[in-house]
């Protein structure tokens, strides 16, 4: 009996002791800060378009002739912020892809715009002008950071349901699926030049 | 308040090329300011955040090497693990003299007050007019004395002290819950290993001869893991009730990442320019 009683005893023992370090605590603790991180993301992306009616507007007062371009901004805005990635998507590449995709649409639909309004010195010379250029500009750097914290959470979480023994707890308990960094697609590490300096 | 002004040098990789932490809010790396202006702009900065807790550092480099300068001011914000409190009210300017460009960097804290249009009004009114005409002591003190006046406007009692508040009550839940996972190992362990043992012996006890010197030594180690378990169940932070001490600004070791991000609230807000 008293056998019996310590190969029971010793098993609830290493359960205990094995359960409190197999991942049942880490695995979600790191699965909810990439969750946090993408929303910073995409709070950031949403940061971007929600700059675009003011910009497109700012714009179309001085160079009104350049409606083309500005349709394009407002088209790739609107394609923008109707793809959204859901927390629970996050293992799925193609959602990501499409995101990062409608993104960077947007971002090189903005590039052709500052491009544009190089021509127009009485635009770059006026404060509202500065002041969205100055938004949009630290919008940019907002949306990086963002990735790369993303990124950085993604990376640590993975390998956290990859080792052991986190694995073990990833893998039975949580049945954790491996998240997909955020890969900024061709054209993407280019942002908008925004050089309010120009005018000046 | 004496770690004030203890900012940590974190020697990351990517953080190598950059100058270590100075030992004050200002780093003058480039040699803009004269001995007097740089100590008098010394005394203000660290009476200021004496006062308020909000960490504003000014930082002069010769160049960037080439980065962007916002980069490299966030950068250095990250890497000098720049802050004092909680609430995350950073804010670092950056110049860089042979680049001919500068950078406001701003924490979360800040961005209500002082935003990027602000920021970046101050580099256009202020700081580039100065900058131009050679006058950098002047150009810089009035650039603070600006961030100074939005770090101070209306919201920030409200505002401030909401954070405050809210994050002093996430560290005294963190330090001071209770630790219930901790009790519920506890008792779990207390019903279903250490009763059945005494029970067991009691009534057993013409098996106790038998078990003899190998029980004794395996109850020995089956009590020292249950012990380790409790142990591990009191001071694992998800159990104990949730962590927070470690959250937010100040010396959180390195700028980490995170759903919170880095030590000192910097995201990448702020605005920059030349002159």
């Amino acid at each position: 009996m008293t056998r019996l009683t310590a190969a029971r005893a010793f098993l609830l023992a290493f359960a205990a002791a094995a359960l409190s370090a197999c991942g049942i605590n880490s695995v979600p603790t790191k699965e909810e800060a990439a969750n946090a991180a993408w929303a910073d993301v995409q709070s950031a992306y949403q940061r971007r378009a929600d700059l675009v009616p003011n910009l497109v507007s700012t714009v179309r007062a001085a160079a009104a002739q350049e409606e083309e371009t500005l349709t394009n901004v407002i088209q790739a805005r609107a394609a923008a912020t109707s793809t959204q990635v859901n927390v629970d998507d996050l293992s799925n590449p193609e959602a990501l892809q499409n995101y990062a995709q409608a993104q960077n649409n947007l971002g090189s639909a903005l590039s052709r715009l500052m491009v544009v309004v190089e021509r127009y010195p009485e635009l770059q010379s006026q404060g509202r002008f500065a002041d969205l250029m100055v938004s949009l500009e630290s919008t940019e750097n907002r949306i990086n950071v963002a990735r790369d914290r993303y990124n950085e959470a993604v990376r640590d979480y993975n390998t956290t349901i990859r080792t052991f023994p986190d694995t073990i707890g990833a893998n039975i308990i949580h049945g954790a699926e491996p998240m997909e960094p955020f890969n900024a697609a061709e054209g993407s590490d280019t942002a908008p030049t925004v050089d309010f300096d120009a005018g000046t | 308040m004496a770690a004030v002004w203890l900012l940590l040098w974190a020697a990351t990789a990517s953080a190598q090329d950059l100058p270590a932490a100075p030992d004050g809010p200002i780093y003058d790396g480039a040699d803009l300011l004269a001995a007097p202006d740089e100590a008098a702009l010394d005394r203000r900065l660290r009476d200021y955040a004496r006062t308020t807790g909000r960490s504003v550092i000014v930082a002069t480099v010769p160049t960037t090497e080439g980065e962007d300068v916002a980069n490299y001011a966030f950068r250095l914000a990250e890497a000098w693990n720049v802050g004092v409190s909680d609430s995350e009210e950073n804010v670092i300017l950056l110049i860089a003299r042979d680049d001919r460009r500068m950078s406001i960097q701003t924490a979360r804290g800040v961005q209500a007050r002082l935003t990027d249009i602000t920021s970046g009004r101050i580099i256009r009114d202020t700081l580039r007019p100065a900058f131009r005409a050679g006058e950098f002591a002047q150009g810089i003190d009035s650039a603070i004395t600006q961030i100074i006046e939005r770090l101070d406007m209306d919201p920030v009692d409200a505002e401030a002290a909401a954070r405050a508040e809210a994050a002093a009550d996430r560290s005294q839940t963190g330090e001071g819950g209770f630790p219930i996972g901790g009790l519920i190992w506890l008792g779990f362990i207390f019903f279903f290993f250490v009763l059945p043992m005494l029970g067991g012996g009691g009534r057993k006890r013409r098996y106790r001869r038998r078990g003899g010197p190998w029980g004794n030594a395996a109850r020995d180690i089956i009590l020292w893991e249950a012990g380790k378990a409790v142990a591990r169940g009191l001071s694992d932070d998800s159990w104990g009730g949730g962590g927070g001490g470690f959250g937010g600004g100040g010396f959180g070791g390195g700028g980490g990442f995170g759903g919170f991000g880095g030590g000192g609230g910097f995201n990448g807000g702020g605005a920059s320019g030349g002159w």
